[in-house]
């Protein structure tokens, strides 16, 4: 095994370490005997034994054939020839990556500061971890980096944006020209060998700047050192469309360097969300090697965990997962096929309600009440009752996956005090990063339980899961009533509730106020120790709102929706959902416009005031439509990114996206079912269906978009955040139609009025009210 | 149109019932079209035995289905033994080693496998896998027909970019003794939202003597319940044809 390290110093060493891994064969006796002598006979250099490992379903010790592969380049070759050989047997381990069962068997894990002692061939001969993936404080190696991108906007090349290309390095920018090829290699390689990076950064590097740089190479023969080990190329993995969850997914291509990594952002799983140290943290946790982190979704990285809890334990890692659903009738279907628990929300404006959430709720579910693919419906613990569907959880043995979750959901609970506690800074950021990391990972942990590629899933550990959620959730509501509360909203794992009284209101700067801030809060800690007892899930405030508004649904106005919701909490911070800020197909215009009218809102301190503020956000939209109008809008914030769902020719209506798609088609892109396309809407009734909508790529800003349509997208995004405050989209239109105009803006005396002149304006808001007492 | 109701009556538990093994193919609705069959044998007070690799299983539908005959629901879902597979592994071991350890060795079973297919079409399985699974399927469930159990497979056939994986549904064709194409029929202008988005329901019509049987969709369904024409289709239900 090669194995790149750091040293203190920030100087890179190839070290080389002797590492035997093996798979495992089940089936009778006769039948491994016959494996035995299939490996002899094949003359390939395997040590196979006979020996014990557990089983996880049965919990039993069985007999097994261990398989040893000496020569590491042979592993997969002799585990895939053999499973065709043989495909009747069970195998176990054989497809754990070989870098992952280096790190199992040394108990080591990427980033980890470690010390070695080597002989004069740099081989390894011992190796000890200084470190572990627990602690909540720890180094990272010094690590140089380089930028490598195209000039300019952000644009997918692969759509056919060309610009120079870009190098960064610690304090400089080179831009490199293409017009003289064998001169940018040649920069480019000195660049490379001169700063001798850790880790290339790129925007599409993997689908193509490196793979077009490495065809520039071989045609002028001037080698490019993005490998430090310079007796192998990068590793090339094409790029393939698959389905998933009903969804058709786009993976696009990767480049894996060897002894420095290679991290395309635009090919990087959530790193706009916790970034590289969220990304090194789940490397730390999960014992995948960096490169393929940053490329895989945190699902797997919690399969990696799990299995090496298996791996400690003994436990064989099944090849496939064989263990089918226990026959059930139809109506325990209805009863245990669940999801969460939803009150849907009473509609409209709410003051001082608090948010109520339990603490990573599946997952504690998990590890408290040890929900395991092996531990539900055990038959040694049949008064251990999951409540209304009634299955059986073993109280014996611990399960492999609360094992698994358990000590990540104490160290997300130890970064979130941190988080608390810390003024904001560099410091208290890195923890938010990595406990985001956490987040993702302890998601997709319950997922994978019901996930049909999951190594350890079963889908009644899923519905368990769910079963104890929708108890837990309807428990927290009895008590919360109890206690004399109003419950506005509940949603799977959270719950809206407001008190009576209102201590907040008028004029919070009083000292009676303040008094009575501090009352509610310590109700609400009374509240959350009830329910923590009573469910035995740690439940916490996630805030309280001086406002919120449950918003309507799109289609029926009088209907309310789940996760639909704009709120502003004491301290000032908006928090929003299933609005169009939310949406990642919502222009940057709109974006940045609906943003600029919450923050107005935000500060209003109740809604009486909030209601005064209506004339502001009026003005604000008439400011946006009038830039829309008049042709101040810089195109990049007009482009709309929407997922092809098929193969572009498939489409049979031209929608927008599938006229953008078509151009790119005809200009020689190559598309694929779930890439992402950019475009820009030019005018959306033209006859001529190209002159609908152009790809972002082609769009040179000189001919006009469709102002009336952006406007249109505008002021649904108005109207959804004056919505609970009863102002309808008609209205909206007339005042923004109303308002624009250079001459008029000027005098225009909107901000003046008052709310009382806005006649019934806030009936709807008042109806609310009245229903939620 | 006719030609699924003859693979329904594999069903039909009567010793003269010629078919053991019927197949159902194609673009239509094929599990809620089987969830009719079930339904009746399950209101005939005899257990189904449903494997489902689709997690298409409507337990809802089904109890709809069951009210509109008159019968609770309760009790025709009781009747009804259910097992979803998400992996081909796991449907394999399902029917070689499961299903024959369920069923009663002596009776004869209704046994429905919904969407049978459905986990084989996984891209991640190596086609020769695939091949392999499905013929030991095919030959089990060869096996439990001979022991007199009555076997109703829907499948679909493989999306566009998996067609090489045609031998699958190829194997199972020559596994079955009945086997028919039913596909949803091009949506009219009126109806074709509804076609797409909630695809074909059940047929209709001349249901008892398997003759000038039409489609209809689930609006047309809950129209049509209304209308009372529903109930007449199912009032000769006792004469053991659907």
């Amino acid at each position: 095994m090669i194995v790149w390290v750091i040293d203190t110093e920030g100087r890179a060493h190839c070290l080389r370490d002797t590492f035997t891994p093996a798979f495992f064969v089940g089936g009778d006796p006769a039948e491994l005997l016959a494996v035995a002598h299939f490996l002899i006979d094949q003359g390939w250099s395997v040590k196979a034994s006979r020996t014990k490992r557990t089983e996880l379903f049965s919990g039993h010790s069985i007999g097994v054939l261990q398989v040893e592969v000496t020569n590491l380049n042979l592993f997969t070759i002799i585990f895939e020839r053999l499973t065709s050989a043989k495909p009747r047997l069970s195998y176990y381990n054989g497809d754990i990556s070989l870098p992952q069962m280096y790190f199992f068997a040394r108990n080591a894990f990427p980033l980890a500061f470690c010390h070695f002692v080597l002989n004069g061939d740099n081989r390894i001969l011992t190796l000890e971890v200084d470190d572990s993936p627990w602690a909540l404080d720890y180094k990272l190696p010094p690590l140089k980096r380089m930028v490598i991108r195209l000039e300019g906007d952000a644009i997918n090349p692969n759509h056919g944006y060309r610009a120079p290309l870009v190098v960064e390095t610690e304090g400089a920018t080179r831009e490199l020209n293409g017009d003289d090829p064998r001169a940018l290699l040649e920069t480019l390689r000195d660049l490379l060998m001169r700063h001798d990076p850790d880790l290339i950064v790129t925007d599409w590097g993997d689908s193509f700047i490196l793979p077009r740089l490495l065809q520039m190479s071989k045609k002028y023969n001037i080698p490019l050192p993005f490998n430090r080990d310079p007796s192998r190329p990068p590793q090339f993995r094409p790029p393939h469309s698959y389905f998933s969850y009903g969804r058709i997914v786009y993976k696009t291509a990767s480049q894996v360097l060897f002894g420095r990594w290679h991290i395309d952002r635009h090919n990087a799983f959530l790193t706009d969300d916790y970034g590289l140290e969220g990304a090194f943290e789940i490397a730390r946790l999960t014992q995948i090697p960096v490169q393929r982190v940053v490329r895989t979704s945190t699902g797997t990285g919690i399969s990696a965990m799990e299995i090496a809890t298996a791996y400690r334990r003994g436990v064989l890692v099944p090849w496939h997962k064989q263990e089918p659903e226990a026959w059930k009738s139809g109506l325990d279907l209805v009863r245990s096929d669940k999801g969460g628990l939803v009150y849907q929300p009473v509609l409209g404006l709410h003051e001082d309600v608090a948010e109520i959430d339990f603490v990573s709720m599946y997952p504690s579910i998990m590890a408290r009440l040890n929900v395991s693919p092996e531990t539900v419906n055990c038959k040694c613990c049949p008064d251990n009752r999951v409540p209304e569907i009634g299955y059986s959880i073993c109280k014996k043995r611990r399960g492999l996956v609360p094992e698994t979750v358990e000590p990540l959901i104490r160290k997300r609970v130890e970064y979130k005090k941190r988080i608390r506690e810390m003024p904001d800074g560099p410091e208290r950021e890195v923890y938010r990063r990595r406990q985001s990391a956490h987040k993702w990972l302890l998601v997709t942990c319950f997922g994978y339980l019901g996930y049909k590629n999951a190594r350890f899933g079963r889908i009644e550990a899923h519905e368990a899961v769910t079963a104890y959620g929708r108890e837990c959730l309807l428990r927290a509501k009895e008590i919360a009533e109890s206690r004399g509360l109003r419950v506005l909203h509940a949603n799977v794992d959270s719950v809206w509730v407001a008190q009576d009284r209102r201590p907040l209101t008028a004029d919070r700067d009083g000292s009676a106020a303040v008094s009575g801030q501090r009352s509610v809060v310590s109700d609400y800690d009374a509240l959350l120790e009830e329910i923590t007892q009573v469910t035995r899930i740690p439940i916490a405030l996630e805030g309280i709102y001086r406002w919120v508004a449950f918003l309507p649904s799109r289609q029926d106005e009088k209907m309310s929706v789940a996760n639909r919701y704009i709120g502003v909490f004491e301290e000032g911070e908006i928090k929003m959902r299933g609005i169009e800020t939310r949406r990642r197909d919502t222009p940057p215009f709109v974006v940045a416009a609906q943003m600029e009218m919450l923050q107005v809102l935000a500060s209003a301190e109740s809604c009486k005031e909030l209601k005064t503020l209506v004339p502001r956000v009026i003005e604000i939209a008439c400011a946006y439509a009038d830039a829309l109008r008049s042709g101040q809008v810089p195109y990049q914030n007009l482009v709309i990114t929407k997922r092809l769902s098929r193969d572009p020719m498939a489409y049979s209506k031209d929608t927008l996206l599938a006229i953008a798609a078509k151009e790119l088609l005809g200009s020689g892109v190559e598309l694929s079912p779930g890439e992402s396309i950019q475009y820009i809407i030019t005018e959306e009734h033209a006859h001529a269906k190209i002159d609908r909508a152009r790809p972002f790529v082609h769009y040179r800003g000189q001919e006009p978009y469709d102002a009336e349509k952006y406007v249109e997208l505008l002021l649904r995004a108005v109207e959804t955040v004056l919505i609970p405050l009863g102002v309808d989209g008609s209205q909206i239109a007339e005042w923004v139609k109303e308002g624009t105009g250079e001459a008029e803006r000027a005098q225009r005396d909107l901000a003046k009025k008052t709310v009382e002149s806005w006649g019934p304006l806030f009936e709807f808001a008042e109806r609310a009210k009245v229903a939620t007492r | 149109m006719q030609s699924h109701t003859r693979c329904l009556r594999v069903l039909d538990d009567s010793a003269y019932n010629p078919i053991q093994i019927a197949l159902l193919f194609g673009n239509a609705d094929l599990t809620r079209l089987a969830l009719f069959g079930i339904v009746r044998v399950a209101a005939e007070q005899r257990a189904v035995w449903v494997l489902d690799g689709g997690n298409s299983f409507d337990a809802y539908f089904v109890a709809r289905l069951a009210r509109g005959w008159g019968m609770a629901p309760e009790v025709v879902l009781s009747r009804i033994q259910l097992s979803r597979a998400f992996t081909c592994y796991q449907m394999s071991e399902l029917i070689t080693r499961r299903l024959g350890a369920a069923i009663h060795p002596s009776a004869s079973a209704t046994i429905a496998c919904l969407d049978l297919l459905e986990t084989f079409y996984d891209d991640d399985v190596a086609l020769a896998d695939a091949i392999r699974l499905v013929r030991t399927v095919a030959a089990r469930l060869g096996d439990l027909a001979k022991r007199g159990n009555h076997i109703l497979i829907t499948a679909r056939e493989p999306r566009a970019g998996l067609r090489e994986r045609m031998v699958l549904l190829d194997l199972l064709k020559a596994s079955a003794q009945q086997v028919e194409r039913v596909d949803a029929p091009a949506p009219t202008s009126t109806a074709r939202t509804v076609a797409t988005q909630r695809q074909l329901v059940f047929a209709r019509g001349d249901l008892v003597n398997g003759t000038n049987v039409t489609f209809v969709y689930a609006s047309d369904f809950e129209r049509a319940n209304r209308a009372g024409e529903i109930q007449a289709c199912f009032a000769a239900r006792g004469s053991g044809s659907v």
